[in-house]
């Protein structure tokens, strides 16, 4: 342990160090460091649910109460009936029956319990669980996905090895969200590869503006003609230079190479397109799929974050969930089905998670109560008010599939009574992110020296891994 | 005071205590004999404390031991009295002599560390001979050269055994000045006026023309210091007000060329709400640790951004890497805050009240009874007093870097390290006091020098170890270097500016803003950027330090300055090149460019492709160069052939690097 620790913040520091002196590159993707972790994976998918979902009315179903005008809301646990999923005693809310019939794949847990920040808002929880840190912060945190790209490089190396899909930066609180969707301190070679729009991934491979392939081709020469003629190398060849034309062959490679396939979406079987088209996140799983095939490292699908809408349910909550089940169900039991057909479900780590979970009368947790956000009627009497509305971070829903986690098992438990909170086995971000770098062979304390400090891939580097999730 | 120099460290941050190594398993000083050194035996004996003369924060010290003889044998902890002390019965040995003892599980650490011969690692703490001093030294050089600079690296260079560098054309020096001064590419005709001029001191004219010229001056100089005071048109905090921009005091100041010591008084103590926006940091909605509050922040980022010194460690404990103590940034922050501060050690409070003072007391206290302004007010004239070395020295070299590549001493946030010319930063820093704070002179000081005109190293070619000064460093264009560069070339500058030029400030204007400000925020921003998505709409030279960061400029370097950023990344990446070769940012603003140049000329194509290497690289094509050309534009000027030469000319590496 010792040693690898050391030495791997030795090379990188040095690194860093040469980098803030002369620009010269960090540490290169191609020196791996040597871990002695046996990875069980080799790829992340996160399945982002972003806007905080509530567990007892998806994957944690507690007592059921339909509404009646007159109810009252502290009666009120789920308000969907539970239904029976593959594994034995395990129930999910209805309207989840074909990622149900999946779990014998994976793992369900409820007990993620998301950190205390204080006054809970999406900005901060969301920050805190992309990085494992709240901000704001001293420095620039990167992203998980930035870490592993920058840990392990990419897989296929024609391929950007962190891809994010279905976040626009247009929508209300973007720069909170800006904020995080970042390599940080790594440097932006790691930073995410931004898809925003899944149906149109393709453009993002494509010469810009129409153009066709074969003038993409002619400029491209024509820049490297005219480079040769030029006199540049009275300049010396420096790495500025090296580095500049390097990544200008790179981008080209990926734009021609067969991997920009897997960004094409128009190549799938139409009842391939149809089974996962939900809307735009049913298609960022299909990509999502297509993308981990072709062999990139991290993937982040999400149901995209905008104030107040999809999980993010202030109101409407009852019905506004029935579409938001239907938006997720298919595409992430075939995703599932799919990946394992494909024999990647081993290598591949899926994630599915929110940043916190809601209640509909509890704000914040239990003996940590804060302002709430949403009124509560005494007694309901419009269906607008039944639903899950409150802000709630002492127990939410994680499925986890494949990348050696155990099948068709639930671990921890929550309370079957109001506050319905974790009362065992409680799964915090630190011991998350550490599971699912021990899964990637990536040890939590693996870091680097930035400004004198040392950071790490879990806060201070003390994430434990959680080993009984893996089988 | 005294500094520690560390080479590299790596030291457990925060770290809760570590239990001793599992069986078998090796004790690593890092993670399991550091943090209980430093909870248990720092406070007297280490950074600038040497109880009994005895220092453990270094190997060296370890294996000296204290005044009265060593204190541990490596190998052998039976015979090592370090041992002894920590597990004695006697009170009147016993150490820690306070606080709680060491548990077993840290002394079987420490025990198992020494028997295994006490392994270090070499990237810890070593103590350095050269300590800063605090006040600025005067030194003259042995050299009569005329200039500061070069009479001071003359001395170097014979030291060294060095020659001087060889300096670069007219044409490489012009693209330089202009760059760096107003961060333009010099046109064609201002090539040519300056090839013309053959009377001696033409190079030193240059760069004062330049500097005289306050609106290119200020446009260009506002991204630097918008990445070192965090100031942007968004970022997170501006969601409820928790975030103040200062773009209009900033741009006064350096357009009126505000004297510096002035400038940092108007940052750290308002006289006015328009210099405000720095000093109150970025407070996101909700609860906020005790680290992350505006106090706090307002003391790391002075202590960073005008001393060229880390408080980061030390705002959450006594910092390990250098000397820097909780107690002292607690003191700090505290004269920043509305209500008294109490001590909180890693998010864990210490039920003790913070002090009041500034970093160094000998250059004066601050009395904690004052008002909250009175003391901010006490603040800014002690950090820039001219007792404080730090604070000249530091953005002296600053300014250095930009201009040369590398600063005299790196890291650019730890001023207290060596220099690689200690009198030159000191020479160079009395001349900047003397001067009454005078950026504008600075850089005329530091860009009128010989060495600035030397021929500029690979980075790939310096070593960061015993770094040697050989000449400036190749450097990349900064992302708004880059967009201004290629809208200077084509007249097509950007759309939707966040800032109006004070100039432009009438009242059609400001309607006209309005009007377009209405309409995004109904919703209609795409109906409100149509109009500037043309040639016509985009001819107003709005530089791209005015609109804000989009993913181009952000691939280009561009940050986002959520923190403080003194140096930006400008390593060639893919994403970037993705950005390049098939983002739509650059592609619609080279559609547009080609457009507006096709129609607005009327000469020959030879003449165009000319005219085009003369302004984006500041010199003529070769007679190969201008075949290639000439075959994808053809003579009558193709547009899509146009499109992929411009594209092509600012892919170069001679218009993207600054040779």
């Amino acid at each position: 342990m010792s040693l690898r620790r050391r030495d791997f913040l030795k090379t990188a520091s040095a690194a860093t160090l040469s980098a803030l002196a002369a620009g010269a590159p960090r540490l290169a993707a191609a020196n791996t460091p040597k871990f002695d972790i046996a990875p069980t994976a080799d790829r992340v998918i996160v399945l982002w649910m972003a806007g905080g979902m509530a567990h007892t009315d998806t994957f944690d179903p507690k007592r059921y109460t339909p509404f009646e005008v007159g109810i009252d809301p502290s009666s009120v646990l789920s308000t969907f009936p539970a239904v029976e999923t593959v594994v034995d005693g395990v129930k999910f809310s209805e309207g989840l029956e074909k990622i149900g019939a999946v779990m014998d794949r994976g793992t369900i847990c409820n007990t993620y319990t998301a950190g205390d920040l204080g006054f809970i808002l999406h900005s901060r929880h969301q920050f805190h669980w992309h990085t494992g840190y709240a901000p704001p912060i001293t420095v620039a945190a990167p992203h998980i996905g930035a870490w592993v790209a920058k840990t392990l490089g990419p897989i296929n190396p024609d391929l950007p090895a962190f891809i994010d899909i279905g976040q626009k930066f247009t929508v209300g609180e973007a720069e909170e969200l800006k904020a995080f969707h970042t390599a940080g301190f790594l440097g932006s070679e790691f930073g995410p590869f931004m898809i925003a729009d899944p149906a149109d991934a393709v453009s993002s491979v494509r010469p810009p503006g129409g153009m066709d392939m074969g003038r993409f081709q002619d400029r491209n020469k024509l820049f490297k003609e005219l480079v040769k003629a030029s006199p540049i190398g009275e300049y010396g060849s420096g790495y500025q230079q090296e580095s500049l034309l390097r990544s200008m062959d790179n981008a080209h490679r990926l734009l021609t190479s067969p991997a920009a396939k897997a960004f094409d979406l128009s190549d799938e079987p139409q009842e391939v397109y149809e089974a996962y088209n939900t809307g735009k996140f049913g298609l960022g799983c299909l990509l999502a799929r297509r993308l981990c095939e072709a062999g990139t490292r991290f993937i982040e699908v999400t149901t995209e974050y905008e104030p107040f809408k999809r999980w993010d349910t202030h109101e409407n909550g009852h019905t506004r969930m029935k579409d938001l089940k239907t938006l997720i169900d298919a595409p992430i039991a075939r995703l599932v089905l799919d990946l394992e057909e494909r024999g990647l479900l081993d290598n591949t780590l899926v994630i599915l998670a929110s940043e916190f979970s809601r209640d509909m009368v509890m704000e914040g947790k239990p003996g940590k109560l804060v302002k709430d956000q949403v009124p509560v009627p005494q007694e309901l009497t419009e269906l607008k008010h039944y639903g899950m509305h409150r802000h709630f971070t002492d127990a939410g829903s994680l499925l986890l599939f494949g990348g050696g986690i155990k099948k068709g098992v639930k671990y921890g438990e929550t309370a079957d009574e109001r506050p319905c909170r974790t009362v065992d086995k409680p799964i915090h971000i630190e011991e998350l992110h550490a599971t699912m770098y021990h899964a990637l062979g990536i040890p939590a304390d693996h870091g680097y020296s930035i400004e004198g400090r040392p950071f790490y891939v879990t806060k201070d580097g003390l994430g434990k891994p959680v080993t009984e999730l893996f089988g | 005071m005294k500094y520690i120099v560390l080479s590299i460290t790596f030291i457990a941050f925060c770290v809760s205590l570590a239990p001793a190594a599992e069986d078998g398993e090796a004790v690593d000083y890092l993670k399991d004999v550091h943090p209980i050194l430093a909870e248990h035996c720092y406070a007297c004996h280490a950074g600038d404390k040497r109880k009994g003369g005895l220092h453990l924060g270094t190997h060296e010290g370890l294996l000296k031991g204290s005044e009265s003889g060593p204190v541990v044998v490596p190998g052998n902890s039976a015979e090592s009295l370090l041992m002894e002390v920590i597990t004695t019965s006697d009170e009147d040995l016993l150490m820690p002599p306070k606080g709680r003892r060491l548990n077993e599980a840290e002394v079987a650490t420490l025990r198992a560390w020494i028997d295994a011969g006490m392994p270090w690692d070499e990237s810890m703490p070593k103590e350095s001979t050269y300590q800063a001093p605090l006040q600025l030294q005067a030194a003259t050089p042995q050299s009569d050269a005329p200039h500061l600079v070069d009479a001071f690296l003359a001395d170097y260079l014979k030291a060294q055994g060095l020659e001087a560098g060889e300096l670069v054309s007219d044409n490489l020096f012009a693209r330089r000045a202009y760059l760096d001064i107003t961060g333009l590419v010099p046109t064609p005709e201002e090539l040519a006026t300056f090839a013309r001029d053959k009377t001696p001191g033409k190079r030193a004219r240059l760069i004062q023309t330049l500097l005289a010229d306050d609106r290119g001056y200020a446009e260009h100089w506002m991204s630097f210091w918008n990445d070192l005071l965090r100031n942007d048109f968004q970022g997170t905090g501006y969601i409820d007000g928790g975030r103040k921009q200062i773009t209009d005091w900033l741009y006064d100041s350096l357009y009126k060329n505000r004297p510096y010591d002035e400038f940092v008084r108007s940052l750290i103590a308002p006289p006015t709400e328009a210099s405000e926006g720095f000093i109150k940091g970025i407070v996101w909605r909700g609860d906020n640790a005790i680290v992350q509050q505006s106090a706090m922040q307002a003391a790391r980022n002075v202590g960073q951004v005008f001393l060229g010194l880390n408080l980061k460690c030390a705002s959450c404990h006594d910092s390990f890497v250098d000397d820097w103590s909780l107690d002292q940034t607690f003191a700090l922050a505290n004269c920043f805050s509305d209500e008294p501060m109490e001590l909180v050690r890693c998010e864990t409070p210490l039920g003790k009240k913070a002090g009041y003072g500034f970093l160094w007391p000998e250059l004066g206290d601050v009395d904690g009874s004052l008002p909250k302004a009175e003391r901010t007010a006490k603040i800014a004239e002690l950090v820039t007093t001219k007792g404080n070395g730090p604070f000249a020295r530091t953005i002296v070299n600053r300014v250095w870097a930009l201009l040369l590549g590398r600063g005299i001493v790196e890291p650019l946030d730890s001023i207290d390290q060596e220099p690689w010319h200690p009198e030159l930063l000191d020479a160079l820093a009395l001349d900047f006091v003397e001067s009454g704070y005078d950026l504008r002179k600075l850089i005329e000081t530091i860009a009128t020098s010989q060495a600035y005109q030397w021929r500029a190293i690979p980075a790939s070619e310096i070593a960061d170890e015993e770094y040697v000064f050989r000449g400036p460093t190749v450097r990349h264009l900064s992302a708004e270097q880059f967009y201004d560069a290629l809208a200077s070339m084509t007249g097509v500058w950007q759309a939707n500016p966040k800032f109006i030029m004070p100039e432009d400030k009438t009242p059609e204007e400001l309607a006209r803003q309005e009007a377009l400000a209405k309409a995004a925020a109904g919703g209609k921003n795409e109906e409100a950027k149509a109009g500037d998505n043309t040639v016509e709409g985009r001819r107003t030279p709005v530089r791209a330090w005015r609109v804000p960061a989009d993913s181009l400029s952000k691939a280009l370097g561009r940050t986002a300055r959520e923190q403080v950023t003194t140096r930006r990344e400008t390593v060639g990446t893919t994403l970037q090149a993705l950005e390049f070769s098939n983002g739509t940012t650059l592609f619609q603003q080279i559609q547009l460019s080609a457009e507006a140049l096709d129609n607005g000329w009327d000469g020959t194509a030879e003449g165009l492709i000319i005219r085009l290497y003369e302004h984006g690289l500041q010199r003529a094509p070769r007679v190969e160069e201008l075949q290639l050309a000439y075959r994808i534009v053809g003579p009558d000027v193709r547009r899509e052939g146009l499109e992929d030469l411009l594209w092509a000319l600012t892919m170069h590496p001679e218009f993207q690097l600054i040779y």
